[in-house]
């Protein structure tokens, strides 16, 4: 893709032209998918899921690392996958392994602007790992799906990034003059990040509360399903962290959030207690950034 | 949709927190009167609500409403180092009541606007907190607290100087307050992130408890597997066709199989826990220690052995036991799977013996036994056949059949194996052979060989052969022997006859020569006096001269006296009859020599030893030689007739042998003549021997008048020592001796014509050429 001729004014891929290229480069790794979809079936059990990470050694060796490190807390040292699945559950290795892996997507690339692949990666790691704390200090049992979620819903940019690029640097370019991220990319691309990233989410099969996420977390209003209090976690969450300086694309400007708010009968200490925390909680979890 | 902020202010704005109805209200000095205070309240901005105003009247029910949650903790404060703050309780009449009043707050703050020095009091509550005891009610003078950045501290003498409504005054009240809010905020926060906690705690730990109870779950499922694997396994041993057994280290036994059972006769109960010293007494000792138990049962692993068990009544039985170390997870154990062999081994046993039975037959027979696989090589041999070809047996077996034992022909050339007679016939269509060969041993010599052959058939297909075979050397040789032997022992039973018949021609010839002599003595004087008479006629008389006139020269009364002389002896002499006599006897001494001659070349002949080889041979002239050196055998009791057929071919044959035969047979037709002139003296029998070509083969009649074969001995007189003569008469061995020359020999063959009382005529056939050395066929 290149960055060359971002001057152009060429007109973009359409959508399915885009899903088709980014098919062709298939840029999840397989085990990402696989890890993925054992996690979606409910009759897989922790074996099932130790045994497609045990094909990505690498992996494995990363989410371990990531385990034994403070974040979690274990007494002793934990050495094999099924530990780690013992430990934490299947639920929050499953995270870790997808974590690890979608990371790969982020690597390389130099900044434009204040946009950066590294930048957007934190604040995706951040979202996830705030929507996980606000989903568990509303009793949300699924917190681990949330931060799926929360990870995932960015991820229509990156593979703009990745494969329009060309028209994804005007888009950055004309966030200069004002309007939403996402009003800039429907005007320049046809499509936003939301839309490109809810088909692929569909077709890498990614759990129907993740899809949600990603397809709705900037038009929360137009979803009527059963995945609502997820799509408000991670609203409240992108609100949060990028208030808290960790934007998406470099712009500090939030979505307010007040069906959230009601929904999730959030109070403002919730709110500033959440956002305090979270600093500390990413500086645990800061492995997850390097990973 | 709503709008977007910047700032968390904006955003707690923005969703019209309670803050936002607030605005400053300041109370103006001039109302607050001495000992009078008012309660503050400042949002972030700095701006202050007044809360109550003591004295001025009833508080603000709207900010009344506000004050249980604001709980200034002096304490939180300071842990969050926003301030420090060392109270001063004001020495307040009202403070007590107004603190009574709001029983939740932790301590308050009272900020008297009093005319000279502000005051704070803090409540006993909030002082403690600080780990102050302050007495209640004490004027707070001075305020040591930290700005904001925390890191000064700073004393500020409040308004002694200033009074009155100071700018720095209120903005230290804006300063103080502001860190009260925080203060207050940090308590609500911490309330708000404890409770959060509390329900983080909660949900992690019902997340836990699921993950845990997967884990157990799975586990449980794969314990139940295995447990399903175990009981199959176990099934699996318990009903296995052999015995099984599985003892710990010890040697005690932990499991004991249905076929176990029924080998051994325990009951499984009767057995676990026992050592295998109970079922297997020679393995292990009952009361060996550990050590040996693990010698013992260590050295029984891999590979199966023959051992004994011991049954429940006591019994031995042969075991065939195999054992095997298995590390069960948590610690090892020896299984044993074994058979009952007593079967096997009895048939082992009559199997060695058999086998044994065989090498002994083997060994002892006196014959050479070989055996030979398909492709004609030596599989075994017995000793006797390695003696007698001069190789060890080992060095036999393997090497090929035909090179190394009939490899040359008897006479001396290589025999290749097409033309080789044995080697034709083996493996062809015959199972059984016999033959004759001549076999070469190690060192070059050889010897002649009667040989069998019989092909080993299994389920149709011929798997080698058995070839059997004597040393007929010595056989030969003494055949040989024998006959010479019987040859001369003929010629001596011949010898007086035959000195008979040349004793009689012997004698006239000396009678004759006798009368020669005497004639001769006769005619001497004669012959004397016809010389006296020549001599007086000179020898040398002229030539033609000696005529009549010269007649008158000689003395004429000498010559009429020898004349008289003359006369006189002539007529002495009888001389017609010597004239006559002389040539007479002269020709019979003649014939008798002839006589003579002829008996003397008969018997050489017949006695001449030709050749141990086949020869062409003039039957007709052997039969006349046998007949004449035979003469006295026959000539007192008949008359012979030969009936040669003229131009009768040349026989290739044993000359030697045909001779005897013909010599035996003769002797026999004059015996049974002479049997029957006994009986009837004066009758002469008659034998007639006549010879005809027939084919290939010449025929031979030799016929008697004599007293015929009786039927009842008929099938036996060619057995060998059968005689109806009387004992020194003949062995029996003459017809014998014929049927093996005929037979055996010469392949030919012997038949006999016989008539009781009347006559018997002998028929031998011989080929004229021999029919190569065909082996004779034997039954199929």
């Amino acid at each position: 893709m290149g960055n060359a001729g971002f001057l152009a004014a060429e007109a973009p891929p359409t959508l399915d032209r885009v899903l088709a290229r980014i098919d062709e480069i298939s840029t999840l790794p397989q085990v990402a998918l696989n890890v993925m979809e054992v996690a979606n079936d409910p009759r897989s059990g922790a074996a099932d899921l130790k045994e497609v990470m045990e094909t990505d050694a690498a992996l494995s060796a990363r989410v371990l690392r990531c385990v034994n490190s403070s974040a979690y807390g274990a007494r002793e040292r934990i050495t094999n996958l099924q530990q780690a699945i013992a430990y934490l559950g299947l639920k929050q290795i499953r995270n870790l392994a997808i974590t690890a892996s979608v990371s790969e997507l982020f690597r390389g690339a130099d900044a434009i602007g204040n946009y950066s692949r590294k930048g957007l990666w934190r604040h995706c790691v951040a979202v996830g790992l705030c929507a996980r704390l606000l989903a568990m200090r509303r009793r949300i049992d699924q917190f681990e799906d949330v931060f799926l979620a929360g990870l995932l819903h960015d991820i229509g940019i990156i593979l703009e990034d990745q494969h329009v690029h060309g028209h994804f640097r005007r888009v950055l370019a004309a966030m200069e003059s004002g309007g939403t991220f996402p009003e800039n990319e429907r005007q320049i691309l046809g499509f936003d990040h939301t839309i490109l990233g809810g088909r692929i989410a569909e077709k890498w099969r990614f759990p129907e509360s993740v899809r949600t996420a990603i397809r709705y977390h900037h038009n929360p209003s137009g979803y009527k399903g059963q995945d609502l209090t997820t799509l408000h976690c991670v609203q409240a969450a992108n609100a949060i962290c990028t208030l808290k300086g960790y934007t998406a694309v470099g712009v500090k400007l939030a979505d307010s959030f007040q069906e959230a708010i009601l929904a999730l009968a959030l109070t403002r200490e919730d709110i500033l207690v959440l956002a305090e925390d979270l600093d500390q909680a990413l500086a645990e979890h800061a492995l997850l950034f390097q990973i | 949709m709503g709008h977007t902020a910047s700032s968390f202010e904006e955003l707690y704005l923005a969703f019209g927190a309670q803050v936002r109805d607030g605005g400053a209200v300041a109370v103006p000095p001039e109302l607050v009167g001495e000992d009078l205070g008012a309660w503050f309240f400042a949002n972030q901005r700095g701006e202050c609500l007044v809360l109550e105003s003591l004295g001025c009247g009833a508080p603000d029910p709207k900010l009344r409403a506000v004050v249980p949650s604001l709980v200034s903790s002096i304490a939180s404060a300071s842990e969050s180092r926003k301030f420090r703050y060392i109270p001063q309780v004001p020495n307040n009449p009202g403070w007590k009541a107004l603190v009574g009043r709001f029983p939740q707050a932790e301590g308050a703050i009272y900020f008297g606007l009093l005319t000279k020095a502000p005051a704070f009091g803090g409540s006993s509550g909030g002082c403690e907190k600080l780990g102050q005891s302050v007495a209640e009610g004490s004027v707070v003078r001075r305020a040591i607290f930290a700005d904001e950045s925390g890191s000064q501290e700073t004393g500020l003498p409040i308004g002694e100087e200033t009074g009155g409504d100071s700018p720095a005054m209120w903005k230290f009240v804006g300063l103080l307050l502001r860190a009260l809010w925080g203060c207050h905020t940090q308590t609500s926060l911490l309330q708000t992130r404890l409770r959060h906690m509390k329900n983080e705690h909660q949900v992690l730990r019902a997340s836990q408890a699921a993950a845990i109870n997967e884990a157990i779950e799975e586990r449980d499922k794969r314990l139940r597997e295995q447990e399903t694997h175990i009981e199959q396994l176990q099934r699996v041993m318990m009903l296995a066709a052999d015995g099984i057994f599985i003892a710990n280290e010890q040697g005690f036994l932990e499991s004991f199989n249905e076929q176990a059972r029924r080998i051994f006769g325990y009951k499984p109960e009767e057995v676990l826990g026992k050592r295998i010293s109970l079922i297997f007494p020679e393995l292990l000792a009952p009361t060996a220690g550990p050590e040996a138990t693990h010698t013992v049962l260590k050295s029984l692993e891999g590979g199966l052995r023959e051992v004994i068990g011991r049954r429940k009544d006591g019994v031995s039985i042969p075991i065939e036991l195999g054992v095997s170390r298995v590390w069960l997870g948590d610690r090892w154990v020896y299984t044993g799977i074994f058979r009952d062999i007593t079967q096997r081994k009895q048939s082992e046993e009559t199997l060695r013996r058999l086998h044994l039975q065989n090498q002994m037959i083997l060994d002892a027979a006196g014959e050479g036994i070989v055996g030979l696989d398909t492709s004609r090589r030596i599989v075994f041999a017995n000793p006797a056949a390695a003696k007698m070809l001069g190789w060890p047996v080992a060095e036999l077996v393997g090497r090929f059949w035909h090179e190394t034992v009939h490899h040359t022909s008897e006479k001396g050339d290589p025999l290749p194996r097409d033309a080789c007679a044995m080697c034709a016939g083996l493996f062809g269509d015959q199972k059984l052979i016999c033959g004759h060969q001549t076999f070469w041993r190690r060192d070059g010599s050889a010897f002649p060989a009667d040989y069998t052959v019989s092909l080993m058939v299994d389920r149709g297909r011929c798997t080698g052969a058995v070839v059997t075979f004597r040393d007929v050397g010595e056989k030969l040789r003494l055949e040989a022997h024998l006959r010479q032997a019987q040859k001369l022992e003929s010629i001596g039973q011949l010898a007086v006859g035959i000195a008979h018949e040349i004793n009689t021609p012997t004698q006239y010839i000396g009678d004759n020569l006798r009368f020669l002599r005497e004639g001769f003595e006769e005619l001497q004087d004669l012959l004397k006096e016809t010389a006296q008479l020549v001599e007086i006629f000179p020898q040398d008389g002229p030539k033609g001269s000696a005529e009549k006139s010269d007649l008158e020269a000689f003395d004429s009364t000498k010559i009429l006296d020898e004349l008289g002389n003359l006369k006189r002896v002539v007529q002495a002499t009888d001389l017609d009859y010597l004239l006559e006599e002389i040539p007479q006897a002269i020709q019979q001494a003649l014939e008798g020599v002839e006589r003579v001659t002829k008996i003397v070349r008969s018997m050489k002949e017949f006695s001449h030893p030709h050749a141990g080889q086949k020869q062409p041979f003039d039957l007709n002239r052997g039969i006349e030689s046998t007949l004449t050196v035979s003469r006295n055998e026959w000539k007192y009791v008949a008359e012979v007739v030969t009936d040669f057929e003229p131009n009768l071919p040349l026989v290739v044959c044993f000359p030697d042998d045909i001779n005897q035969m013909i010599l035996n047979l003769v002797v026999n037709a004059a015996h049974a003549i002479g049997d029957k002139v006994k009986k009837n003296p004066g009758q002469k029998g008659t034998i007639t021997v006549s010879t005809r070509r027939d084919g290939p083969m010449v025929e031979i009649r030799i016929q008697d008048t004599g007293m015929g074969i009786p039927e009842k001995i008929q099938s036996r007189i060619f057995e060998p020592f059968f005689t109806t003569k009387e004992v020194g008469r003949g062995t029996g061995q003459g017809l014998a001796i014929v049927r093996s020359i005929v037979v055996d020999r010469h392949g030919g063959t012997i038949d006999f014509q016989t008539q009781e009382g009347v006559n018997t005529t002998f028929i031998v056939r011989l080929p004229i050429e021999p029919l190569g050395k065909a082996p004779s066929v034997g039954t199929r």
